[in-house]
């Protein structure tokens, strides 16, 4: 028995320093990644963003906004940190971390949606939070939301258990070969190609054929309200924006004009501007749309100029 | 408790170290201590049904000391019938009332009478498939005289709740476990180093192959209409590696932690996918229920004996029974039944017998007759395990029509991870090397120790990187 337990705690042992070993190649790796997913995280941690202005948003401001078209048409520096699958909860970690690491920005862009002010019970593409996670910030807001369980916070390597391809990625990356995947992405926004696909409206239309309301957390609402105020405070100009959805799936959200109605009221009552293109004459065409609620590569090009100009209008761009 | 949770590698620890150290002290104890913490075990899932558990158990060991105290062949009789009433009477209530309720009802709708079927609703409780029968075979057995009762309460309720097969199996026979509670366990590093050897190639196997083939057989399934049939196709050779990973995988865990604790459960897989036709599968396949219908329902019947007719409908009564076992859904019985078919050519053709050996002995590398006899068996049985997966008989239906048509020909579209495919192939080459032995890495024992250790870290490795999104073992629900 005795040489059973000496031999099963220097297996033990041997592991946890295996998987020490492995944490440490896999997270250093990730954190000097430029890979699609890691890019936004990697500039922000490393400081090395410091953009005039910043897109801060869920997959329609990463989708929507291509920073060089921005910076052409506004010359500024722009730098797009849209995150998919996420709600306000997380954007305000994203700005929080930005502001710890990186130089204030003169502007924030906050596109802003139907899904803005509802609770996550889940992590979207959390694998990117995971070289981070020793971070107060990134640990307390990702323990609210289900994503990492109890053990990936505590033992080594068990946060990417279940990602090979990142896994394989940050160890190349560690040894200074090609990160992740080969997806481009320019300042955050991804360069691929995004064109109409009926697959995505036609499952959704089977999976709410009647439509959804999306939940409205007061809690988040007042998070949002603070977060206005702290940034005008500290004497950057925020705009909220509201990208289109394909006209067709707009009967589909119950609660739509509730939630437009509540970013008006935050936007009124802490007087900024708010650019409502919900019902643009972009919503009426398929092809400037992928899906029901991302738009085309297309439909972002023409968007995200519509949108600078209009801008341009509004902030006090140095010229 | 999941094998694959957090809380059982903290569970497994504590109950070995309080176990062991309970050896010297007392057998009854010892005993004693492993009914507790199998019932937290299970309770774990939901405590209220261990009333069942000890219900069955309190039954069969009545039952038995019944049998053996009377010579009287009618009261024997008696005795037995009421210990198969009670047992299945269980699963009847538990298991299959609302499913022959529904059927009655849709059978008297189509006469043209409509009917309200009269609905149960209970939830299933976990591993009700597998103790009672293990309960059952116990009391035959005891009629049979083949086995004589136990007069140790503890050791046999111990036997009926031993946690490592409760739930799911292996289905143990009271003459090779019982006796194993009777004595004291004597601990042996040998046996409990490749009990863990066993339990991380069981990890490897539910952990990593069936839990992705999961990731991506689970939509395959549930969007069969809109896919094309070369996706089809790929998704039922993927359900076949994905039952038999989740499975057999389950039962490495539980006999290697059996072996952690000095017992030796039978083995209840042997390479069923190296089968050369569907007959040599069976006995390579959940050994445990194949023997016990084998045992306990085909050779009452009559077995092999008889005319061609009787064997005839022996074979497709046992197959039916096996598919309806597996749950209460007409799916189950249509696999059975295409498996009693198979099974019945073969032996037509005289050659359900003739495969007894294993494949290649002796040899690194099939023949190619037993090549393409081993890839069309495995074909075969992959294109059944389509009916055994599907949700009900129409969408089996929807899942064949549209693998066989002219789309079987278009490009794959499979949009989940696919990094643990090469995996794949290292669990059938270990597999291939191993088939021999007992479980995959038995053989490592012939290694020496930098190279098993490098292994064993190797696959922990392998394991926590490639681990899939956690789901509940299959057989849970059967």
């Amino acid at each position: 028995m005795r040489r059973f337990l000496k031999h099963f705690l220097i297996l033990l042992l041997l592991t946890a320093g295996v998987l020490t070993l492995a944490d440490f190649c896999v997270t250093a790796g990730l954190r000097k990644s430029n890979a699609l997913l890691f890019q936004s995280m990697t500039g922000i941690f490393s400081g090395s963003i410091n953009a005039d202005l910043i897109i801060i948003g869920n997959s329609r401001a990463r989708r929507h906004i291509d920073p060089e078209i921005m910076d052409s048409v506004l010359s500024v520096d722009s730098y797009n940190l849209g995150q998919n699958g996420t709600g306000f909860r997380i954007q305000k970690m994203i700005y929080d971390l930005y502001r710890q690491h990186n130089q204030k920005p003169k502007y924030i862009v906050h596109i802003v949606g139907n899904g803005m002010f509802e609770e996550e019970d889940g992590l979207y593409e959390r694998i990117k939070f995971a070289p981070y996670l020793n971070d107060s910030l990134v640990r307390a807001t990702t323990r609210d939301i289900k994503g990492f369980d109890k053990i990936d916070y505590y033992l080594p390597y068990f946060k990417y258990s279940g990602f090979p391809n990142e896994i394989k990625g940050g160890i190349s990356s560690f040894f200074g070969m090609s990160g992740v995947s080969n997806e481009e992405a320019y300042k955050g926004f991804p360069k691929t190609h995004f064109d109409w696909n009926n697959v995505i409206f036609e499952k959704f239309k089977k999976e709410f054929p009647d439509g959804t309301s999306l939940a409205i957390s007061d809690k988040l609402i007042e998070l949002m309200d603070n977060y206005i105020q702290s940034c005008k405070d500290d004497g950057i100009e925020i705009v909220l924006a509201y990208p289109p959805i394909y006209y067709e799936a707009k009967p589909y959200f119950h609660n739509d004009p509730q939630i437009l109605d509540i970013l008006k009221g935050l936007a009124q009552k802490n007087k900024i501007p708010f650019l409502d293109y919900a019902d643009d004459s972009l919503s009426y065409s398929k092809e400037n749309f992928a899906d029901h609620v991302h738009m085309s590569s297309k439909g972002a090009e023409i968007f995200t100029k519509k949108l600078s100009q209009d801008l341009k209008d509004l902030l006090k761009t140095e010229r | 408790m999941l094998f694959d949770s957090l809380e059982f590698a903290v569970f497994l620890p504590v109950v070995f170290a309080v176990y062991w150290s309970l050896s010297s002290r007392s057998l009854k104890l010892q005993n004693a201590f492993l009914i507790v913490v199998s019932y937290i075990f299970y309770g774990w899932w939901d405590w209220r049904f261990l009333a069942l558990i000890i219900f069955s158990s309190g039954v069969d060991y009545l039952v038995a000391k019944g049998l053996y105290e009377t010579a009287d062949l009618k009261k024997r009789k008696t005795l037995l019938w009421a210990s198969i009433s009670i047992n299945i009477g269980l699963l009847g209530v538990f298991k299959y009332f609302d499913f022959f309720s529904k059927s009655f009802a849709e059978a008297f709708t189509l006469l043209g009478k409509p009917l309200d079927p009269l609905l149960l609703n209970i939830v299933l409780p976990v591993g009700i498939s597998f103790y009672t029968f293990q309960t059952l075979s116990y009391s035959i057995d005891v009629y049979r005289r083949k086995l004589e009762p136990s007069e140790d309460l503890i050791s046999f309720f111990a036997y009926v709740s031993f946690f490592p097969q409760l739930v799911a199996g292996p289905i143990e026979r009271a003459t090779n476990l019982l006796p194993q509670f009777y004595k004291r366990r004597v601990f042996s590093y040998d046996k409990a180093v490749d009990g863990m050897r066993q339990i991380l190639w069981g990890l490897f196997k539910k952990v990593v192959i069936a839990d992705n083939c999961a990731g991506i057989v689970d939509p395959i399934f549930n969007h069969a209409s809109d896919l094309n049939g070369s996706t089809l196709a790929l998704g039922a050779i993927f359900f076949a590696i994905q039952v038999y990973g989740d499975f057999s995988g389950y039962s490495d865990i539980a006999i290697g932690t059996a072996r952690l604790f000095g017992f030796d459960l039978k083995p209840n897989f042997l390479y069923p996918y190296f089968s050369r036709d569907t007959a040599e599968f069976w006995r390579r396949w959940h050994i445990s229920l194949s023997t016990w219908f084998r045992d306990y329902v085909y050779i009452p019947l009559g077995g092999s004996h008889g005319s061609l007719w009787q064997n005839v409908r022996n074979i497709l009564v046992i197959f039916l029974v096996s598919g309806l076992w597996h749950g209460a859904k007409w799916t189950y019985v249509l696999w059975g039944g295409l498996h009693a078919c198979c099974f019945i050519v073969i032996m037509l053709i005289g050659n359900h017998r003739r495969n007894l050996d294993v494949v290649a002995q002796g040899r690194y590398l099939p023949s190619l007759k037993e090549l393409l006899q081993m890839g069309f068996t495995f074909a075969l049985l992959s294109f059944l395990l389509i009916i055994f997966r599907a949700e009900n008989l129409g969408d089996a239906w929807v899942y064949i029509e549209n693998m066989f048509s002219e789309s079987i020909f278009r490009r794959i579209q499979i949009y989940e991870s696919k990094a643990f495919i090469p995996l794949i192939g290292g669990l059938f080459l270990v597999e291939w090397l191993s088939r021999e032995r007992l479980h995959g890495l038995e053989v490592l024992s012939r290694y020496s120790r930098l190279w098993r250790w490098a292994i064993y870290l190797g696959l922990i490795l392998i394991i926590v990187s490639f681990r899939g999104e956690s789901q509940a073992f299959m057989y849970f629900q059967f």
